[in-house]
């Protein structure tokens, strides 16, 4: 017991001198209210200064950047195209990789430390909601609209509106993305769909959903026609991912919120809305009986695998799965395209995700960051990372015009049919606030209760509970 | 080696101090020990730090920090979700321990036995920990896929080629704890089998003089000369599993639901996916604590063993 | 020398029963393992065939693509891979960790066990604790900390921070390793006219060689599998293998053989290192207050 003691007050008396002292930097950076306005771009210690009024692509030369990456597509995308980067600006670019499903784990540590190790970061349409209030996302308003940073010929008019809309926001709970300043640019995006194999829908006499309970009984059907085969796949790990490819748009269309304003405060409306409570039910009832049997264990590679391996016949999930897998699958003209199927008769409210990419705000070359970030969207490096490279789906509309995108994704039955129809109901639906992914992953542990027995109701309460308790 | 540990048990243990005549001897200990406790005991610094968060409102999405003491400790000792964690901590650990140990124990005898099998399988006994845990869960879920899985192929013969693994609430402790024996068992194996191989053969001789059974032999002569060894092994793999992270996480983040959700996954999941280390660091500090009284008694009781044995 | 060599009688019953137990208990532990480096032998469709496939014709391209560290990816061409060198960062963080940990933690260990001092038992207590602070509970001060003074990604930090995770085990294993060597060694010869050290490092020293032997690799082991201290506090130069093993699973593909292919050939330095150490291991880890 001596020792317990002696560890004990040894602990507290250091504890007392360490609190004292003030530790490290627990405080992040001050003003979470930045505004829209001057980005302190004069703290940029550029080797040259940024000369007046006019752009100049090599204005750093000879600077140094270091990006943070998800190991994705977009990223070898852009990384085989860095010695045209060079070549235009003058300036090295290191680039550091990080296993997708630990990437955020690590950024989220990297602001908290106040790092200036990276310069600019991948990052995700949700995760704006989390980093912008503290401030470690820089604001970039003020880069674009500066002539002499951004160049003339750089369009953002011509990225579509709704992707801007979704990466700005005001940094209140509550309040919608759309206001506030923009903290991040896009790179590629995916919308919710329905992916299935044209053959065996029509082999076993089955149209393609147009709706959730179609699609269960379509599922049903499949089951029975072939017995071996997965009728459905769908992610469903514990996690936030596991949302918004399928089920933030099912549950949207049938008038589920995830919150709501009561009184001024946010409260978790998962249970709330009787409508979409039973369509968690039907969803309980498709994934216990026609999606993967190892419900619990699917990431979205999973989900792309099995249908590549020719193992399901379905899948409910990000469209550019389809893009970046139909050609080197085994059957290229049997992927087919389809409106996420949701309430009957519904509107196709398709959530979307996009992958863009920000600003440190503790980076201490922010001018030469903003010259990396204009040039991998510039419309003409989109159109080439879409055409040539994996970057998709382009953010711009004039790549989605071009001829080449056209020509490409022809092949794939449906794509562009499917974007035009669902186009102007595609948006982040989510109610933007900085506890977005506690909220999700607590919804996706509920869809695992629910898929394990329990009712949709009492998980969608018990998780409802849990995520209000977070709230305070 | 020297028989005197027999003839004169309690000098040995005492471990023939060395009593200090100068001052300057008076320090050699520490002038010895201190590099050793400076480099380690700096790196703690940083645990009295996470202490001190664990005592605030800490987020990293919000600048502002208030000292609030004990409040996270009062409101995480009331909520359902700690009092799970503590459950799935403690059913796991004490399921890994209790099967690992036998099954190492068993192991060791049979190693021990010195037969082909024995000689040709030895140098591999520690294979499995070789791999990072976090790496051999994946290996494993490969193996249990129902779309690809070598395992769910074998007991597709059994008619159970979808059997859930970790995706069932039912089945998911099962799971894991399959993975955390095959990976740690070795461990246990290992000591206790050096044990064996040093034993003292004087006892074993003169049970065979007197025409001992086998059984007797093994109850009484074998397994108290042999505790001290399962004990530390023990006490070690208790530490370990009652902070495992690596196999749980890697199999399931927590899921499914909150049927696995320890308290390093909930502390992980709290810290880095939520942003909330003031809590996440409390339910880590609050197993560190749980650890510590624990290995307190364990190593007391190790300490009277030695001091029983011979 | 134990209790096996003493009986004269050995039951055939025993013989055979041991043999076919060691067999199902080895073909569960060794199952997996062979498992995997069948699928570094393996074509993606292989690995994912249904039924598995136990004959396959092998590919040396999972090997070849770790090797000259490329991919090739449709759409994007070549794409490097940093496998080897994390290989080598890994290697080199380990080794001196441990070096590290056995050169400040013998000698501490001796004390321990030698001298009777004023807390002893705390401080030997202490030791054991580092290992149950979990690296999570100082990862995030660690981050803070290191950024302040620079040792953010860099070697000697996560050599540093390795400490926590080897030395505890090197000190508690050798403390009872030295515990069971008899003093009368040291004292006689310093009653000859010795000085203390010249006997520890004579006599002393080459008997606990095993001891060392062992929970070196044992610490080795568990440094050569952290994930967690190189995930936060690394950086791409001083990536580890278990990151960099995690990165073939990624959004265009999963390249499980790829990775079963990398994960083998990090094996391999462990698996060199516990052959060489076994003819010292079992006898290494003897511990405890009895003796041959």
């Amino acid at each position: 017991m001596k020792q317990i003691r002696f560890t004990i007050i040894a602990l507290l008396v250091l504890v007392f001198v360490v609190t004292a002292c003030a530790p490290a930097a627990p405080a992040p950076a001050p003003a979470a209210e930045k505004p829209a306005a001057e980005a302190p771009a004069a703290e940029a210690p550029a080797a040259e200064a940024a000369p007046a009024g006019e752009f100049n692509w090599k204005a750093y030369e000879g600077e140094t950047l270091n990006l943070l990456m998800v190991k994705h597509p977009f990223a070898n995308t852009m990384e085989e195209r860095l010695p045209q980067f060079k070549e235009l600006t003058g300036i090295d670019v290191t680039l550091e990789y990080v296993p997708e499903e630990t990437y955020f784990d690590k950024l989220t540590t990297v602001f908290a430390g106040q790092s200036d190790a990276y310069d600019a970061y991948m990052t995700g349409s949700y995760m704006v909601w989390q980093y912008s209030p503290a401030g470690y996302m820089e604001p970039l308003d003020a880069y674009l609209n500066d002539p002499s940073k951004t160049p003339a010929d750089y369009d953002v008019d011509d990225i579509y509106p709704f992707l801007l809309k979704d990466m700005r926001w005001s940094g209140v709970d509550g309040e919608p993305t759309g206001g506030g300043s923009l903290y991040a640019l896009p790179w590629g995006f995916h919308t919710s769909n329905l992916i299935y194999r044209k053959s065996i829908l029509q082999e076993c006499g089955v149209d393609v959903p147009k709706d959730l309970e179609e699609l269960y009984a379509a599922g049903l059907k499949l089951k029975e026609c072939k017995p071996d085969m997965i009728p459905l796949a769908v992610r469903g790990t514990r996690g936030w991912a596991t949302i918004h490819p399928s089920v933030m748009s099912w549950f949207t269309s049938y008038g589920g919120k995830d919150f709501e304003m009561v009184d001024g405060k946010l409260q978790c409306a998962l249970n709330k809305n009787p409508d979409a409570v039973a369509a968690t039910e039907l969803w309980g009832k498709i994934i216990r009986e026609i999606a993967q049997p190892n419900y619990a264990d699917y990431t979205w590679y999973d989900v792309a695998n099995s249908f590549v391996q020719g193992q399901s016949v379905m899948f409910y999930d990000a469209d550019i799965i389809g893009y970046f897998n139909r050609e080197g699958s085994e059957f290229p003209d049997d992927w087919g395209l389809a409106p996420p199927p949701g309430k009957p008769g519904g509107d196709p409210t398709a959530n979307e995700w996009i992958w863009a990419i920000g600003m440190n705000s503790f980076s201490k070359k922010k001018d030469a960051a903003w010259l990396w970030m204009v040039w991998s969207t510039s419309p003409e490096f989109v159109l080439d990372a879409a055409v040539n490279g994996l970057t998709v789906d382009p953010p711009r509309a004039s790549t989605w015009d071009s001829k080449e995108w056209k020509d490409k994704i022809a092949p794939f039955t449906g794509y562009v049919d499917t974007w035009k129809a669902i186009e102007p109901y595609t948006k982040v639906y989510y109610t933007p606030q900085a506890g977005f992914f506690e909220a999700t992953t607590e919804w996706s542990a509920a869809l695992q209760e629910i898929h394990a027995g329990k009712s949709a109701q009492e998980a969608l309460d018990a998780a409802c509970k849990r995520i209000d308790e977070a709230l305070e | 080696m020297s028989t005197s540990n027999l003839a004169n048990p309690a000098s040995e243990l005492e471990l023939a101090p060395l009593n200090p005549v100068s001052a300057k001897e008076k320090w050699t200990p520490f002038i010895i020990l201190g590099p050793a406790l400076i480099t380690v005991g700096v790196v703690m610094i940083p645990f009295l730090i996470s202490v001190y968060y664990s005592m605030t409102n800490y987020r990293l999405t919000r600048p502002d920090i208030d000292f609030v003491w004990f409040r996270n400790y009062a409101r995480i000792l009331s909520s359902s979700t700690f009092w799970n964690s503590v459950r799935v901590t403690f059913t796991y650990a004490f399921l890994a321990v209790s099967i690992e140990t036998m099954l190492g124990i068993f192991i060791a005898f049979l190693l021990n036995t010195e037969t082909l099998m024995a000689k040709i399988f030895k140098p591999f006994l520690l294979m499995p920990l070789m791999i990072a845990p976090l790496i051999s869960t994946l290996i494993w879920r490969l193996m249990m896929s129902p779309g690809f899985g070598v395992l769910n192929y074998f007991l597709s013969f059994f008619g159970q080629r979808n059997f859930p693994w970790a995706t069932s609430p039912d089945t998911a402790m099962f799971t894991v704890l399959l993975v955390e024996v095959w990976t740690f068992t070795p461990f246990i194996a290992l000591l206790v089998l050096a044990g064996l191989k040093a034993l003292p053969r004087e006892p074993f001789e003169a049970a065979l003089v007197d025409g001992s059974s086998k059984w007797f032999t093994l109850r009484n002569i074998t397994f108290p000369l042999l505790t001290p060894y399962i004990a530390i092994a023990v006490i070690f793999r208790l530490i370990d599993s009652l902070r495992q992270f690596d196999i749980v996480f890697g199999m399931t983040k927590g899921g499914p639901g909150d049927t696995l959700m320890n308290f390093q996954v909930y502390g992980y999941t709290s810290t880095f996916m939520y942003m909330k280390p003031a809590e996440g660091l409390t339910y880590i500090i609050i197993n560190w604590i749980i650890i510590y009284v624990i290995s307190q008694y364990m190593v007391k009781y190790l300490n009277k063993i030695q001091s029983r044995i011979s | 020398m134990n209790q096996t060599e003493i009986k004269e009688k050995k039951n055939w019953w025993t013989i055979i029963g041991a043999n076919l137990a060691l067999i199902v208990i080895f073909a569960f532990f060794l199952f997996p393992i062979l498992w995997m480096v069948g699928m570094s032998f393996k074509t993606i469709d292989d690995i994912l065939a249904w039924p598995p496939k136990f004959i396959f014709t092998p590919t040396w391209d999972n090997y070849r693509a770790i090797i000259t560290s490329t991919i090739e990816q449709r759409g994007v061409g070549k794409i490097p891979i940093d496998f080897m060198p994390s290989f080598w960062h890994t290697l080199i963080i380990s080794t001196l960790s441990v070096l590290l940990s056995v050169f400040l933690g013998v000698p501490a260990a001796y004390a321990i066990s030698r001298f009777k001092f004023k807390g002893r038992d705390d401080i030997s207590f202490t030791f054991l604790s580092f290992r149950f602070g979990p690296e999570l509970l100082v990862i995030i001060p660690i981050y803070f900390i290191f950024q302040k003074i620079g040792l953010m990604g860099t070697y000697i930090g996560l050599i540093w921070v390795y400490q926590l995770i080897t030395m505890p085990m090197i000190i508690w294993i050798m403390k009872s390793y030295v515990d069971d060597v008899p003093v009368d060694f040291e004292d006689a010869c310093v009653v000859d006219g010795y000085p203390r050290w010249k006997a520890v490092l004579r006599i002393v020293l080459p008997i606990i060689r095993p001891g060392i032997a062992a929970s070196a690799l044992l610490a080795f082991i568990y440094a050569w599998n952290n994930f967690l201290f190189s995930l936060v506090l690394g950086s791409a130069s001083t990536s580890t293998i278990t990151l960099s093993a995690m990165k073939f699973i990624s959004a265009e593909a999963l390249r499980y053989g790829i990775m079963s292919a990398g994960i083998v050939i990090s094996f391999l330095p462990i698996l060199a290192f516990s052959v060489f150490a076994q003819r010292y291991f079992v006898r290494g880890l003897s511990m405890g207050a009895i003796k041959r």
